[in-house]
């Protein structure tokens, strides 16, 4: 069974030559998490902003994005944003610059749960207590009154994808979710993110150019190159026997899998 | 050294409630001496405009024929003019009229300019664009021309000073919340807010606007100054507050013959006006230093 259905979505935007997307295709069940790799710009933002209908205006679509049926690329505003946030969320790049700066985080998150759902104002506030707790934020009561800046990229990061998971949606896109987190903190956000996705059963689109995210994280991988899709298929086949060449050399590029002291891999996509 | 430490302590304490209130109070006042300068005089102006009036004996327009043009003494403290009023009673009786016209004026502009720039920024780009061309009109004109042109058609008064005064100032506050809501709406937590189900009416409102005002306030403070100083034109050209109401510009202009035997006479409100203009133009000042990250000593 499918949940998202992306055929022959392509992608240009006003006044560049080369598409941005080019006849890309997929599918998307309950469940499953997509890997969506490639490096700098190959088109992985460029998808993820057309899966939610937030493409600039000058930007032209074709092809089709069922979601349930739906045809996102056909749906009016009103429609789009009925989806948005309950059923289909994201998890910005950058947490810190993701949350207004001008309101206490709980007060974001309990004004997000009040617009979608009926709850009074308790019922909001404790709801939005409980899912800071769930994504490991300590003292969760105590933070409600805090302003953004006033925590760390990590914590910022964790109340973003609370924010993202708190309407329970059935699909939530994270556009690389911990690039602006450092290591140790990235293993942490990524393994909270999985539980809470296998815990709803929902199903996760995550865009990123790090292939050790990947195998943490997904079950399936789209690789994409120049905004054209070059392989695709189950995560463990990829990593055992990747058959297009651009995909070798990313992987050849990763650190430490295979040691070659003498020699850098850089890809060489075509970008 | 202390504050940083005074500052970041609440944070490494963990669950405690940030520092708000008194300690921001203090922080801005020992860190920005130009908001606190300019503070300061406007305290000052305020209290000669509420408490002068209440204690003087006979009010700003009260006449003492036998003590005309004496210099600062201890009966007058600030002199007396050609027909023997008080001119500290007076100099506080026109900075009443000045702060009413001022701060009337400024809010007017901001009542209008606020929602027209936000529009202009946010709305269809038609619209947009149309709302803009219509300001730079307006602001194509001298101001001092267009209050005239106003006063003109409508009349002498306070209330027709006050609504020529906003006029003019309506595009300048346009401009600048247009500016600052274009910039704040590049920000990725507005598109963050879209792609969470936001409404049109909400991303201005929630998002925008509170996140482009900083620069906008700025721009208040300094109207604020311009404002007292068109006012003060205007009258001096007769044009603005009618005898015998006081105010500092009438008071220059009539003071003007007997400035050479007298100088306290155009002294008292030439001073006057510089301090409440300085007052305003340094809290502008300080507002901005302090709105501005790059230059915040301790901001969070």
């Amino acid at each position: 069974m499918t949940m998202l259905e992306v055929t022959n979505l392509t992608v240009r935007y006003r006044g560049a030559e080369r598409l941005a997307v080019d006849q890309v295709s997929f599918t998307l069940g309950p469940g499953e998490v997509l890997g969506i790799v490639g490096e700098s710009g190959s088109g992985k933002t460029t998808l993820a902003m057309a899966l939610l209908g937030l493409l600039p205006p000058g930007a032209q679509v074709a092809g089709s994005v069922r979601f349930d049926g739906q045809d996102l690329l056909r749906s009016s505003e009103k429609q789009l944003r009925k989806l948005r946030g309950s059923q289909i969320s994201a998890i910005m790049q950058n947490a810190s610059t993701a949350l207004n700066p001008s309101f206490t985080i709980g007060s974001q998150l309990i004004a997000l749960l009040r617009r979608h759902r009926r709850l009074s104002r308790q019922q909001a506030r404790a709801e939005a207590v409980s899912w800071l707790g769930k994504v490991g934020i300590p003292a969760p009561e105590s933070k409600l009154s805090f302003y953004p800046h006033q925590l760390s990229g990590g914590m910022n990061q964790r109340v973003v994808i609370a924010m993202a998971l708190a309407l329970q949606p059935r699909m939530v896109l994270a556009d690389e979710p911990t690039s602006a987190l450092d290591v140790t903190v990235q293993a942490a956000v990524l393994s909270l993110l999985r539980t809470l996705i296998d815990d709803s059963a929902s199903a996760m689109a995550l865009i990123t150019h790090d292939l050790g995210v990947v195998a943490q994280m997904c079950t399936q991988v789209v690789v994409m190159n120049g905004g054209v899709v070059v392989e695709s298929g189950p995560v463990s086949e990829l990593f055992v026997a990747a058959r297009h060449e651009y995909t070798r050399r990313l992987l050849a590029s990763l650190p430490g899998r295979r040691p070659r002291p003498s020699s850098l891999h850089p890809a060489g996509g075509s970008t | 050294m202390s504050t940083l430490q005074a500052g970041t302590a609440p944070a490494a304490a963990g669950p405690s409630v940030p520092r708000r209130g008194r300690g921001l109070l203090r922080r801005t006042i020992f860190h920005n001496a130009t908001l606190a300068a300019g503070s300061l005089l406007i305290l000052l102006v305020v209290i000669i405009a509420i408490v002068v009036p209440l204690v003087s004996p006979g009010g700003a327009t009260a006449l003492h024929p036998a003590a005309s043009l004496t210099g600062p003494s201890g009966s007058y403290l600030l002199g007396t003019d050609q027909l023997g009023r008080d001119l500290l009673t007076r100099v506080a009786a026109g900075y009443r009229i000045s702060l009413e016209v001022s701060l009337g004026s400024v809010g007017l502009a901001l009542l209008l300019g606020v929602p027209l720039g936000l529009l202009a920024a946010m709305g269809p780009r038609r619209l947009g664009g149309m709302i803009m061309r219509l300001l730079d009109v307006l602001m194509a004109f001298p101001a001092l021309l267009l209050a005239i042109v106003v006063v003109a058609m409508a009349g002498t008064g306070t209330g027709v000073l006050l609504l020529a005064i906003g006029i003019v100032y309506i595009p300048v506050v346009a401009r600048v919340m247009r500016a600052a809501a274009l910039n704040t709406s590049k920000e990725p937590f507005v598109e963050a807010a879209r792609a969470r189900g936001a409404t049109f009416g909400r991303l201005v409102l929630r998002h925008v606007a509170p996140n482009s005002l900083g620069p906008v306030v700025v721009q208040a403070s300094i109207l604020m100054a311009v404002s007292i100083l068109l006012e003060a034109a205007l009258s001096f050209i007769g044009l603005g507050v009618q005898p015998p109401t006081p105010s500092l510009g009438l008071m220059l202009s009539s003071g003007r013959d007997f400035m050479a035997s007298s100088p306290w006479v155009v002294a008292d409100p030439g001073v006057a006006i510089v301090i409440v203009v300085l007052g305003f133009t340094l809290i502008g000042d300080g507002l901005q230093d302090w709105l501005d990250p790059k230059k915040r000593v301790i901001g969070r």
